[in-house]
């Protein structure tokens, strides 16, 4: 089949129904959805140190995490850990929020406001961030090994 | 929630798409191997690789190699594409792109045949109706599986892809299959178009949508959502400029427009080269190491750049998940998205700049039969980095194919995160083989990086004998050869983590 030349009438049907195809391609794409929060990755909650009765294990990393005003300390400093080692992050925040661990799959970890506590341990070799996105700060960078 | 007063512009990832990152690969051990190893290859090449093996594009003062090139893929195109003919001039013995093992008729037959075009394309477009279903009736969380089709099966899948079956994206691209519908539908020949496309921007628009990929990945804070906020697209909106621009690119210019402009298709092209597959210039689809094959790559303005954009963002990506980055950009303080956008444009230029000076720093024949204009030598070289981007791409993202890779599976059965097992992978567990074998992955990662460049040094040393005077053949590769030596060390650097 040998195509014919291209007439004004065969580039305008073209635009045409490229135009229709993108506005129906567009016409939806403006919805800007994405509530705060998970989006959809498991998550914890930290317990209140006035609630936590068990004493860190002997062998456990212990991380003081202090937010005050718009600053974390400590803000992104690596943190050596061995594979199934606890790791005890001790919470201090005038306000409650959320700490997102890039371990795979993702989670993230609910804290309330004044001091609190959460044990993790990762029993797979990797390098995991913990970060604060309402801050937008990593915290930490922990070396599973 | 706990703080539904967080705005969502605030609730901005650090990462793209992703979980935990590979263990460092121990420094020192590595990156004195690896460049070693590139000098001691570099060695045996002066020594034992004397006269050039493979091809060398024909120099007319604007490189234009027939358009059979476009057309060197085992998985060929729609039922329009114009099988290329047998040319008078093309495939007498030694000329450009005309070696390699004739696959057996029936194969090459199948291969080209129309039934069989179109049920590779039905099935691209069959999964493309899929996936934009999913774009836009799924939920806007993270476990969509539109970002891990997007960042993880397509940019990372492309390339094993093509380099086991050829120019693969070519083959099933979507706006190719619709852009050769309309056009069969209004009987206009899709290799026509109201303008023809001007050579002399060769590569360039490729060059740009890549970078607006890589950016969308690895600056954008939208980068793993699916709807915008403005002036953030999130990956749907990328889509549509995507495809808005491919789709009238291709009405004004023709679908050579698709063969220079989309970032997929010439990235896939470029790698397809290192694949086994090719077609001669007599239209023939022929068998062919992949070093014979590399060197049919017709250089054309931009290549440079696009090699850039995908060589020096995989180098930014490394850098930007270290403690050390961290701290630059918080002592820093300005707006984060300022500071990693300029830090991915520089990190682009500078490998373009120092790959341009260095192909340049060699004496050439002026005149005579001779002649390479040295403007052209970045171009005529830029071959040689495809091998070293495809060993970085080993490199960075092997753990992470795997493991994100099948939990885009498992999260393609459950699209709507309604608890669906459309296909029946939902409920499969994530292997994490490799991450459990850290010493594996750090070491197939070096093994990745030396042999991209050790291949990517024998190329640059092949062509070099056919550009280069006899004087200067040696002398005239040491600034490549410094280079790749610093990219290497660089690469492996960062592989260790910094």
């Amino acid at each position: 089949m040998t195509a014919r030349p291209r007439t004004p009438a065969h580039i305008l049907g073209a635009a045409a129904a490229a135009a229709v195809l993108t506005l129906a391609l567009s016409a939806c794409s403006s919805a800007g959805t994405g509530a705060a929060g998970s989006r959809g990755e498991p998550g914890v909650t930290a317990t209140p140190s006035a609630q936590v009765t068990s004493t860190p294990a002997a062998n456990a990393k212990i991380i003081k995490v202090k937010f005050t005003g718009s600053k974390v300390s400590p803000d992104g400093v690596p943190v050596q850990v061995t594979q199934g080692q606890p790791i005890v992050l001790q919470i201090s925040s005038p306000k409650s929020g959320q700490l997102h661990v890039h371990s795979s799959p993702q989670e993230h970890i609910n804290f309330p406001s004044g001091d609190s506590e959460i044990t993790l341990d990762f029993k797979q070799p990797g390098v995991i961030d913990i970060e604060d996105h309402a801050l937008n700060q990593l915290i930490v960078q922990l070396e599973v090994r | 929630m706990l703080h539904p007063t967080a705005r969502v512009a605030e609730l901005i990832g650090l990462h793209g798409l992703g979980g935990a990152k590979d263990l460092p690969v121990p420094a020192p051990f590595a990156i004195a191997g690896g460049t070693a190893a590139l000098l001691v290859s570099f060695v045996i090449l002066i020594l034992a690789w004397r006269a050039p093996r493979y091809d060398a594009p024909p120099l007319a003062e604007a490189p234009s190699p027939t358009d059979h090139d476009e057309d060197a893929d085992p998985l060929p195109g729609w039922a329009m594409d114009p099988r290329p003919g047998r040319s008078e001039d093309a495939a007498s013995d030694g000329a450009w792109n005309s070696g390699g093992l004739r696959l057996p008729g029936l194969i090459a037959n199948t291969l080209d045949s129309l039934w069989y075009r179109c049920v590779v394309r039905a099935l691209g477009m069959a999964f493309t109706v899929f996936m934009v279903y999913v774009m836009y009736k799924g939920p806007d969380l993270i476990v969509n599986p539109t970002f891990g089709v997007f960042y993880v099966i397509l940019w990372v899948g492309i390339v094993p892809a093509s380099l086991l079956f050829g120019r693969f994206f070519y083959a099933i691209s979507p706006v190719r299959t619709l852009f050769s519908l309309v056009s069969w539908v209004l009987r206009i020949n899709p290799s026509k178009g109201v303008f023809d496309y001007p050579e002399r921007l060769g590569y360039w628009p490729a060059a740009l949508g890549l970078f607006a990929y890589v950016w969308q990945e690895l600056v954008n804070p939208r980068g793993v959502y699916l709807g915008w906020d403005p002036p953030h697209p999130g990956v749907r909106g990328w889509l549509v400029a995507y495809f808005v621009i491919m789709f009238f690119g291709s009405a004004v210019f023709g679908d050579t427009w698709l063969a220079r402009a989309d970032p997929f298709e010439v990235y896939s092209s470029l790698l397809a080269k290192l694949s086994p597959w090719a077609r001669r210039s007599d239209g023939d689809l022929v068998l062919r190491t992949p070093l014979a094959n590399l060197a049919t790559l017709v250089p054309r303005p931009g290549l440079v750049a696009v090699v850039a954009v995908l060589f020096g963002s995989t180098a930014f990506d490394s850098y930007k998940d270290t403690v050390r980055w961290n701290s630059v950009v918080t002592k820093l303080g300005i707006n984060l998205e300022v500071t990693n956008t300029t830090a991915l444009v520089l990190a682009c230029l500078t490998i373009g700049v120092t790959f341009v000076i260095a192909t340049k720093l060699t004496g050439v024949a002026e005149t005579g039969p001779e002649a390479v204009p040295r403007r052209l030598l970045p171009q005529l070289l830029a071959h040689s980095m495809v091998p070293i981007i495809v060993g970085y791409m080993t490199a960075h993202y092997l753990s992470y194919f795997v493991e994100q890779g099948q939990a885009t599976v498992v999260q393609l059965s459950d699209p709507m995160a309604d608890g669906a097992n459309l296909f029946g992978t939902a409920n499969w567990s994530i292997d994490y083989w490799l991450s459990l074998h850290p010493t594996f992955l750090a070491s197939s990662k070096v093994v990745a990086v030396v042999l991209g460049h050790i291949v990517g040094a024998t190329a640059a040393h092949d062509r070099a004998l056919r550009l280069l005077p006899k004087k200067h053949q040696i002398t005239g590769q040491l600034a490549l050869l410094v280079i790749m030596v610093v990219y290497t060390g660089t690469g492996l650097y960062l592989l260790f983590g910094s």
